[in-house]
């Protein structure tokens, strides 16, 4: 963890950019969000500060809530060949590197848009406790690695070009899972549809418990349902992809 | 150029024609990914008919207008010439500085393929004509033109945008290699947001520092405005043409410190070894 943290680092210039992304977004969602509620003390069950709050602690856990490991590229250039010889497990060994990245954004633009959203009135308390969001939180994560090694089985077993895959997932993830816009807000009734999918245990349950908008007990069980079937979703793709692995470097 | 637009528009004839089947995907694959970057604000206007002064028919117009841009950028600069830093930190730059050919003509050629950029494009103009006939925009010769001349623009802005920081490259070949990925990511990821609340000196910002509002906000306000000012009308041109002059400047600082370091591509430390 330590050393993915260290590698992370030491591209700063890309994180200023990270940053100063997740922070403008941040500014024109509140901003939007300002527009929606003017008039009315609620939008679809949610108030101001929740979706402001929504959207900080969304930002802030962007990438546990998008659970991106470092699959993606091991496979793309191979040197995912060389980890299958290790003497460690790929599914840890992935995840203690995944979690070493994300430590370093939540440790210097966490601190920021917290504090920040917490002195400007714009974040507030959790309105479920708190060990029930963290739990979520875990949950969360749990099925977003799964979904991870899904798609990483995909990529091997059918051959796909790597970066399309990741794409495709990565820009349609972050409409159905809620992490941009809560589910609530979508027309059409879709938002009711989506809170059962397993993209939405990754980010939206979470996030939904935190500002009080989703019931505990049914939201953690939904999470713990994902967690379990699309682990062993994974584990038998896995295994059946795994001969097809082969890599070409250079 | 035409002539080499040409012999890139083959190139890329062949790779469709290659495996047809992966093109198609690649292509729709292209549009879908554009899409989904301004869908989110989009379906939240559809929900709530308007978000502030912009009704839905104009935010569809606003995510459209920057998904053809990306696909302008797509079509035209493919091949990492939008992410020259790749290019510079890798070393890659002497295959261009060693053709027979100005580098700017290099540079807007080489990225030409038209075919296999054309997803976003084309879901950028369906976007576009649902728009325009939603909020009732009457088609003239003049309107078409406005709309190449801010599609040009903002392509304009985005690339320029990209290489100013890619120039890096020239000095930290290593560090900066994905600075303009990054950089671009910053310009296009807020392509889709009406900015018109966020606040003077964001907005500021979001129109200098960070020229997000030229990729979509601006563009679309003036292109669906009943009458436009003359000075919103020259913005995002001018705009443009300050980018990339700046962007021409700094490639030619950088091109002048890589005369006396060069490439580190096949050194002991290089890419290739």
């Amino acid at each position: 963890m330590r050393l993915a943290a260290r590698s992370r680092a030491e591209g700063g210039i890309f994180y200023g950019f990270g940053f100063a992304l997740s922070g403008l977004r941040v500014f024109i969602l509140i901003a939007i969000w300002q527009t929606l509620v003017e008039g009315g003390a609620e939008v679809a069950t949610y108030s101001f500060v929740a979706l402001a709050t929504y959207t900080i602690l969304a930002e802030v856990f962007a990438e546990p809530l998008a659970a991106r490991t470092e699959l993606r590229d091991t496979i793309w250039n191979g040197s995912i060949v060389g980890r299958t010889l290790q003497p460690v497990g790929l599914v840890g060994t992935y995840t203690a590197e995944a979690f070493g990245r994300w430590s370093l954004r939540f440790m210097t633009f966490g601190p920021i848009a917290l504090g920040l959203g917490a002195a400007t009135g714009h974040l507030m308390a959790p309105r479920s406790p708190l060990p029930v969001v963290l739990l979520s939180l875990v949950l969360a994560v749990t099925v977003g690695l799964a979904i991870e090694f899904i798609f990483g089985s995909i990529i091997i077993g059918t051959r796909s070009n790597v970066w399309v895959i990741e794409q495709l997932r990565g820009a349609t993830a972050v409409l159905l899972s809620g992490q941009m816009i809560p589910l609530a807000l979508l027309p059409w009734g879709l938002g009711d549809v989506l809170r059962w999918s397993p993209f939405a245990s990754v980010a939206s349950a979470p996030l939904t418990l935190y500002v009080g908008t989703s019931a505990a007990i049914g939201t953690l069980a939904l999470q713990t349902f994902w967690a379990v079937t699309l682990w062993l979703i994974a584990g038998w793709a896995w295994a059946r992809s795994r001969t097809r692995l082969s890599a070409l470097g250079g | 150029m035409l002539a080499l637009w040409r012999v890139h528009l083959f190139l890329d004839l062949i790779f469709v024609l290659r495996s047809p089947e992966r093109a198609i995907v690649y292509i729709v694959s292209d549009g879908i990914i554009a899409s989904s970057a301004v869908a989110g604000v989009v379906l939240l206007a559809t929900r709530f008919e308007s978000i502030g002064e912009w009704p839905a028919s104009r935010i569809l117009f606003l995510g459209a207008f920057g998904v053809l841009v990306d696909g302008v950028v797509a079509s035209f600069f493919q091949f990492n010439v939008a992410f020259l830093s790749r290019r510079i930190g890798r070393g890659q730059l002497d295959h261009s500085l060693l053709q027979p050919q100005p580098l700017r003509q290099c540079l807007l050629t080489e990225g030409f393929a038209p075919l296999s950029g054309s997803g976003s494009v084309l879901t950028g103009i369906i976007g576009l004509s649902i728009a325009a006939s939603g909020l009732g925009i009457v088609i003239t010769p003049l309107w078409m033109t406005l709309l190449c001349v801010h599609v040009v623009a903002a392509t304009a802005i985005a690339v320029s945008f990209s290489t100013i920081w890619a120039t890096l490259a020239f000095w930290s070949p290593r560090g900066a290699e994905e600075v303009s990925s990054a950089a671009f990511d910053v310009v296009t990821g807020l392509k889709g947001f009406p900015l018109d609340r966020v606040g003077g000196a964001l907005t500021v910002a979001l129109l200098t520092v960070a020229p997000a509002g030229f990729v979509g906000w601006l563009p679309a306000r003036v292109l669906t405005a009943s009458e436009p000012s003359v000075e919103a009308l020259v913005a995002t041109p001018l705009a443009a043409v300050a980018f990339a002059g700046i962007a021409i400047l700094c490639l030619r600082l950088g091109l002048r410190h890589y005369l006396r370091t060069g490439s580190w591509r096949y050194t002991d430390f290089g890419h290739r070894r």
